[in-house]
């Protein structure tokens, strides 16, 4: 052989204390060649010396507390989930369950038909909005305004629903984040959810009656605009309710997956924010596989990247963009999407917006 | 078979807390990480704890580094190892803060990925396992590793002949 370069002969001295044929052709060779074993020593000595120097740089002892030391301070902490379920419940994302699976949200559009500019987008309207939007009706602005005059049912209305979408809302969201086993069946419909969902629609006070919304003292016109306005509303509930079993029947679920799968799915590498801790990569258990998600440690807030080929979102994306840029004006959450290379990412954090916009900023 | 991770710990802590000194130049705050990272594994079960540790320390010491308090920080480390000395005698805790100093500035001198192969190495990885967790070919690490010290070795000497010359 010719001479041995010198990152052979590091790792000649590195490993060649273990017996092997890989290191016979270069110990032959050493035998023989006096300039090679010249330059042995000086690597021998190089090596010796960088050791020497990085020993010095200490510490000179390491103590090392007892492990109970450890299983003290993971006690003592909250346990950690992959999201808090609290700020994300106040947060009220149960739209953004949707924006997680990806595409079920994408593709159904971003129209919100009933939101007016003073009415914050808040988890129920989005649902509605989504709901409304799968069935339009052309009578639905009129509706909206019929509403918002009707101040009695209105405010009754609205003492109903954020209760009852933030229960919803963390049983969905606990659905989520919920890693399924591989043989799980995707259909299995979790009885605790089921009872959980029983009890809220239990819980909740029942919509207000055409007999017993409207003041007596209110005009007769009013009065009736008010009582179209509130069974109309109750229809809208009713649909709502009945949007929320399908979604509760159809959990999103997450299988533990890893980076080559995951860019098997994407056709590129999942993508990622530079020098964060990756905790987990998974991909979805449910529609055409393509969804994948990563989860990033932001020391102890966890930042979801759910990703998806552009080409699976048939073209909606720019309106996946702009329905995102009118939820983040809106919502106390941050959720906001960007494209990579052919991929559509969705990042979901319990951070700020200017956070969260410059960690996706990072993302090559 | 889940990661008996008090028998890892035994084994792992020392070379861990020194790994992470090397990084974030402080002996408390390497210790903190070290038991940090143990925090974080548990309930993990990953293929190599091992490298699973190392990654999620090297992934805590650059968020560190990237705060802004570690200016701060390495003035308490000199403060903090000095404490660790048994020596009290001013003049040696001086030598020995100089020392850990131009250690420092040396492995600066350093690529990142240079600096984290010889690290590692140092922390006791083999070349396998050095290029599994770097993503460099395994036949590339004796090459990374000797640049690596002779840049090491060279910065270091180019210091010291500095401070003499003042």
């Amino acid at each position: 052989m010719s001479h041995a370069d010198e990152g052979t002969l590091h790792a000649y001295l590195d490993q060649g204390r273990q017996p092997s044929e890989d290191w016979r052709e270069v110990e032959d060779h050493l035998a023989a060649c006096t300039e090679c074993q010249r330059r042995l020593d000086e690597a021998r000595a190089l090596r010796e010396r960088a050791a020497a120097i990085l020993g010095a740089s200490g510490p000179d002892t390491v103590p090392v507390p007892p492990f109970d030391a450890v299983l003290a301070r993971a006690g003592g902490r909250r346990p950690r989930r992959i999201l808090s379920l609290n700020r994300l419940t106040a947060l009220g994302w149960a739209a953004s369950i949707a924006l997680a699976v990806g595409v079920g949200w994408m593709a159904r559009g971003t129209l919100n038909p009933l939101r007016s500019p003073e009415q914050p987008l808040t988890s129920r309207t989005s649902r509605t909005a989504l709901v409304d939007t799968a069935t339009p009706s052309p009578s639905v602005d009129a509706r909206a305004g019929a509403a918002s005059a009707a101040n009695q049912p209105r405010a009754a209305f609205d003492s109903v629903s954020p209760a009852r979408s933030t229960e919803a809302a963390a049983e969905r969201l606990r659905s989520a984040y919920e890693v399924v086993p591989e043989a799980r069946p995707t259909d299995e419909a979790p009885a605790g959810r089921r009872d959980a969902l029983q009890q809220n629609a239990a819980a909740e006070p029942a919509p207000p009656t055409a007999q017993g919304a409207p003041a007596a003292a209110a005009p007769q016109a009013k009065l009736a605009r008010d009582i179209g306005a509130v069974a109309e509303q109750r229809e809208r509930l009713a649909r709502e309710r009945a949007a929320e079993v399908e979604a509760d029947q159809t959990p999103v679920q997450w299988i533990e997956s890893d980076s080559a799968d995951a860019a098997t799915r994407l056709g590129e590498k999942p993508h990622t924010v530079p020098g964060v801790a990756v905790v987990r990569i998974d991909r979805d258990a449910q529609g055409d596989g393509r969804g994948v998600r990563v989860l990033q440690d932001l020391d102890g807030v966890i930042l979801e990247i759910v990703q998806r080929p552009v080409s699976t979102l048939e073209g909606r994306v720019e309106d996946a963009l702009a329905a995102d840029a009118s939820r983040m004006a809106d919502a106390a959450g941050v959720a906001i999407t960007v494209v990579r290379g052919n991929t559509v990412l969705m990042l979901r954090a319990s951070i700020s917006l200017d956070s969260l916009r410059s960690l996706a900023a990072r993302i090559p | 078979m889940s990661t008996d991770w008090a028998g890892v710990y035994r084994e792992t802590f020392a070379d861990l807390v020194r790994f992470l000194h090397r990084k974030v130049w402080d002996a408390d705050r390497a210790q903190d990480l070290a038991q940090e990272v143990f925090v974080r594994a548990l309930g993990q079960d990953p293929d190599n704890p091992r490298a699973w540790l190392f990654t999620v320390a090297a992934n805590l010491a650059r968020d560190e580094a990237r705060a802004a308090v570690r200016q701060r920080r390495h003035l308490t480390l000199i403060r903090g190892d000095a404490e660790q000395m048994t020596a009290s005698d001013p003049a040696e805790e001086f030598e020995h803060s100089q020392r850990v100093e131009a250690v420092r500035r040396a492995l600066g001198q350093l690529s990142e990925r240079d600096r984290e192969v010889l690290l590692l190495w140092d922390a006791g990885f083999n070349y396998e396992e050095i290029a599994e967790q770097t993503g460099l070919a395994a036949g590339a690490i004796g090459t990374t590793l000797a640049r690596a010290r002779r840049r090491l070795v060279e910065a270091h000497e180019a210091l010291e002949k500095r401070d003499v010359a003042r």
